[in-house]
């Protein structure tokens, strides 16, 4: 059974058959239309029309002081919530000049590096369902339950945080904290193992995922795919590396990286992730202070300064840029967000050309696109 | 003498033999037992869809770490009630482009296929509803009529998604039906006939899928897949392919015309495990070695009927088992499978079946 | 036997995924960046003072000879694309925030665009994410890219009226207007 796309170059010789996948489809998570043409079973083409979940946050924000504007970005990646609060976190801290006290540093990291796993544990479980598999939902589910009881116990929330703001974090974390994650990092470490030995050695999993769907590298960069749909075609290209924030350059970890660029590295690609981000975890935790502040004293309405500035954070899916353009006001002229899903869904349609339907949905679930964040 | 339990031929006889004197034909006898049977086996078909689709959610939950339903009654048993009186006081829409006639009909041809299917399976001694020397031939033949309704329900429905889904069904099922019929038929040559009942007469010394030199093995391993995907079952789900074609041939369908679709499913894998338990398992005939006559003395303990739903229990437990750990092939995996590797396999398993039987290797014999 | 140690952290069995172990960049390139820059742009590059990744200004006709330029010397990545709206100046200024995959230069160009006919040379031949970035912007902003090849509306509806993100825009169904002190 051998994974070759079919030659999309021929014409089928009978009518075009248009479906329209989405915007309520189960496989498009969320509200993704695709319209597909087909010739049978072979995909010739795929059109996106994003949009559905629009909400204008971009607009909302020129309406917004810098700390009213923390909760919506909590709403554009849900699964990346302590990222996006970051990344505005960080450019409000670049614009205004403040500071960040070391421990807010650490559990920044901690809380991003944990929101990671449990982005990716959704996706490991949505992952098995859009191939047919019911039980890794589960699976998943179960795992990334842990992590959201952390996040509650903290934050208060489970989803969408908005936890980490202008000048630190918004309180010190739980009394608990340190021991739940150390708990929930030697409980998570095997479970990777588990989640290999229920999915990864399937053999339909492999013959559905290898070699379908790539997408070398160069289109990639072209197309500014970021995140673990880069990096499975061997570009190591990670912000934490790249572009070191906060302190991550303290931390001793390494990039995920595939070679082959199809659905099955960018599967690889993912659960590594995980593993690095339990190092992460550990080595953050082994360094953190004791005690000391967790938020600078910032003003309560923070005047963002004439300029342009920008900050660039790792987020689950990939690069999450904010652009924020102040005009010595407390309401900025244009905050732009970046989002990762954006690029990487533009890719799409180049990667599906010749591939079946399934693999479409296959192609699709390893690209990880979560619509809030690219319809914003 | 042994109670009716023990010996429900005897009791079909008494049966029959009572009604007859009661009408006063044989005719009129027949058509009275017939009539019996089919509320029989209406009642008994309600029955095992609920008791399956709830047996189907608690394993799904037991290998996935929760609990399944726990509701509705204990342990969630009256799930199923709840869900088809649900089904049953729904809404029954059609689609307004539907071709409205085809599209009602579909889900009775496929609840009706599965049922007349029902009527072959020996249950125990002389239970069968209709026995008669093709029986096997008559339900291979009868089980396909139901993928017309699964192609004309998708036509019907006016939906792109359902068209594709009933076309793959139907490429499926008359591929796979190929592999499946001769993992059957390579059994045949041993037992020498087509009579279910006979069939289960002819495994007293042992069962088929030992007794057959390996061929017996072979045949239920091809079977197991072929059947699976005949049922439409993970990892051959691909006619609904919820992930893909949003439900498939059935996105249209609602209410209990759904729910006859799911029905003909569910009894649809209670026929193939049937078949396969007669066929290989030997039925409802108790476990027995010969020689040991104190040891088959206690398996004769257990009623037959015990025996044969113990078997089917045993099979169906191995399909839902599938469903759960498996994720999807593709659809041209799933072609190449059949036609490249299960196929040719079964062809030599047929033709191996054929030197076994001339040269007379039977075990046990 | 050698001494050499197998190597450290092998990911999952029967995958082929390597982990690189890059050198961690302890200070943006920055320092590099800059004489980079005056190499593309001539010497007498104005860097806007107040922006955190470097800001030059170009004028909209050597947008494409400068972008070129700059994919050629290896800022094969483009951020993000956007404008933003000063209805005061009578401009729309189009950012192009421009790096690369493998060391950590970044910089941004602005374009200052006429408010009420804006319009401009597209770069989605250079770099193709601009394709729905531009589309993007041309949907929110109703600024013309020549020669893109799929212009369309992308978040918005087809048949919507108006360009949201332009600061004029009113509308009070979908739009909730807060004021600040």
């Amino acid at each position: 059974m051998s994974n070759i796309p079919a030659d999309t170059s021929i014409e089928p010789d009978f009518e075009d058959y248009y479906v329209n996948m989405g915007p309520q489809h189960p496989s498009t998570h969320g509200v993704l239309r695709l319209i597909v043409k087909l010739a049978g079973e072979t995909v010739l083409g795929v059109t996106p029309h994003i949009g559905f979940v629009h909400r204008g946050i971009e607009k909302m924000a020129e309406a917004l002081t810098a700390q009213q504007f923390f909760p919506l970005t909590s709403r554009l990646d849900y699964l990346s919530a302590h990222m996006n609060n970051w990344a505005w976190a960080m450019a409000i801290e670049k614009a205004a000049g403040i500071e960040v006290p070391e421990r807010a540093e650490y559990i920044r990291i901690i809380m991003s590096e944990l929101s990671r796993i449990s982005s990716h544990q959704l996706w490991w479980g949505v992952f098995g369902m859009d191939l047919g598999a019911f039980t890794p939902f589960l699976y998943g589910f179960r795992d990334r339950e842990r992590v959201n009881d952390i996040f509650e116990k903290t934050c208060g929330v489970r989803l969408t945080m908005n936890y980490i703001c202008a000048g630190g974090v918004r309180e010190d974390v739980d009394r608990d904290f340190e021991k739940d994650v150390r708990e929930f990092t030697d409980y998570f470490e095997p479970m990777i193992d588990e989640y290999d030995r229920l999915l990864s050695g399937n053999i339909i999993i492999q013959e559905r995922t290898k070699g379908v769907g790539v997408l070398d590298p160069e289109t990639a960069k072209q197309y500014g795919c970021t995140g673990p749909t880069l990096r499975a075609g061997g570009v190591d290209y990670d912000v934490r590396k790249n572009r070191p924030y906060g302190l991550y350059p303290r931390m001793d970890f390494k990039t995920a990286v595939a070679t082959e660029g199809d659905s099955w590295a960018r599967y690889v690609v993912r659960l590594e992730e995980m593993r690095q981000s339990l190092k992460i975890i550990r080595q953050a935790l082994d360094q953190i202070p004791a005690e000391g502040p967790v938020r600078a004293k910032t003003p309560m309405n923070i005047k963002i300064p004439d300029g342009h500035y920008l900050s660039r954070v790792e987020a689950a899916r990939g690069e999450f840029a904010l652009y924020l353009v102040g005009n010595g006001k407390i309401l900025p002229q244009r905050v732009k967000l970046r989002s990762p899903g954006f690029s990487n869904l533009s890719a799409l349609p180049e990667t599906v050309k010749g591939w079946r339907i399934a693999d479409l949905v296959t192609i699709m679930s390893t690209f990880d696109l979560v619509m809030p964040d690219i319809d914003r | 003498m042994e109670s009716y339990i023990y010996r429900t031929d005897k009791l079909i006889l008494d049966l029959t033999e009572w009604l007859t004197e009661a009408t006063g034909s044989a005719f009129a006898a027949e058509v009275v037992k017939m009539s019996i049977a089919a509320a029989v086996l209406s009642a008994f078909v309600g029955l095992l869809a609920m008791i399956l689709i709830y047996i189907e959610r608690k394993v799904a939950g037991h290998m996935q770490q929760r609990v399944g339903p726990m509701r509705v009654g204990p342990h969630g048993i009256l799930q199923t009630v709840a869900d088809s009186i649900k089904l049953v006081a729904k809404e029954g829409l059609t689609p307004k482009n539907a071709d409205a006639f085809i599209f009602n009909l579909a889900p009775l041809l496929v609840f009706a296929s599965s049922f007349a299917c029902l009527s072959f399976i020996p249950f125990s001694p002389g239970m069968t509803i209709v026995s008669f020397n093709v029986g096997l031939l008559f339900i291979l033949g009868i089980a396909s009529v139901g993928v017309l309704g699964i192609l004309a329900g998708g036509w019907a429905s006016n939906n792109k998604w359902s068209v594709l889904g009933a076309m793959r069904s139907g490429a499926q099922i008359i591929s796979y039906e190929l592999s499946a019929t001769l993992a059957l038929l390579a059994i045949v040559p041993f037992f020498g006939t087509l009579d279910f009942q006979e069939i289960v007469l002819s495994q007293q010394k042992g069962w088929w899928i030992w007794r057959a030199p390996g061929v017996g093995l072979l045949g239920f391993l091809i079977y197991t897949i072929a059947s699976t995907a005949e049922c439409n079952r993970t990892p051959f789900d691909i006619a609904e392919g919820e992930s893909e074609l949003t439900g498939g041939f059935h996105t249209e369908y609602s209410a209990m015309k759904f729910a006859m679709f799911f029905l003909a499913e569910f009894i649809n894998i209670f026929i193939v495990s049937a078949i396969s338990a007669t066929v290989f398992f030997g039925g409802w005939m108790p476990f027995h070695i010969e020689g040991l006559d104190t040891l088959n003395r206690v398996f004769d303990l257990l009623p037959p009927i015990v025996w044969f739903f113990g078997k089917v229990a045993c099979l169906v437990f191995v399909v839902m088992w599938f469903r759960w750990t498996f994720p999807r092939l593709r659809v041209d995996q799933l072609m190449h499978f059949e036609w490249k590797y299960l196929m040719p396999l079964s062809l030599i398993n047929l033709a191996l079946a054929a030197i076994a039987v001339s040269a007379g290797l039977y075990f046990f014999n | 036997m050698t001494n050499e140690k197998p190597p450290e952290n092998q990911s999952t069995p029967g995958t082929n995924a390597d982990i690189s172990g890059k050198p961690i960049p302890t200070e943006s390139g920055s320092k590099e960046l800059r004489p980079k820059l005056k190499e593309i742009f001539g010497a007498d590059a104005a860097f806007a003072p107040e922006s955190d990744p470097p800001r030059i200004t170009i004028k909209p006709e050597s947008l494409r000879e400068t972008a070129t330029r700059l994919r050629e010397s290896g800022f094969d990545y483009l951020l993000l694309l956007t404008a933003v709206d000063y209805p005061d100046e009578g401009k729309i200024q189009i950012v192009y925030a421009i790096t690369n995959f493998n060391e950590a230069d970044e910089l941004t160009l602005t374009v200052d665009l006429d408010r009420n006919a804006p319009e401009i040379d597209t770069v989605s031949d250079i770099w193709r994410t601009a394709d729905w970035h531009e589309r993007e912007v041309f949907d929110l902003f109703a600024v013309r890219f020549r020669n893109h090849p799929d212009l369309r509306r992308i978040l918005l509806d087809d048949n919507w009226e108006g360009y949201p993100l332009r600061k004029d825009y009113v509308d009070n169904v979908h739009n909730v207007v807060k004021r600040h002190g």
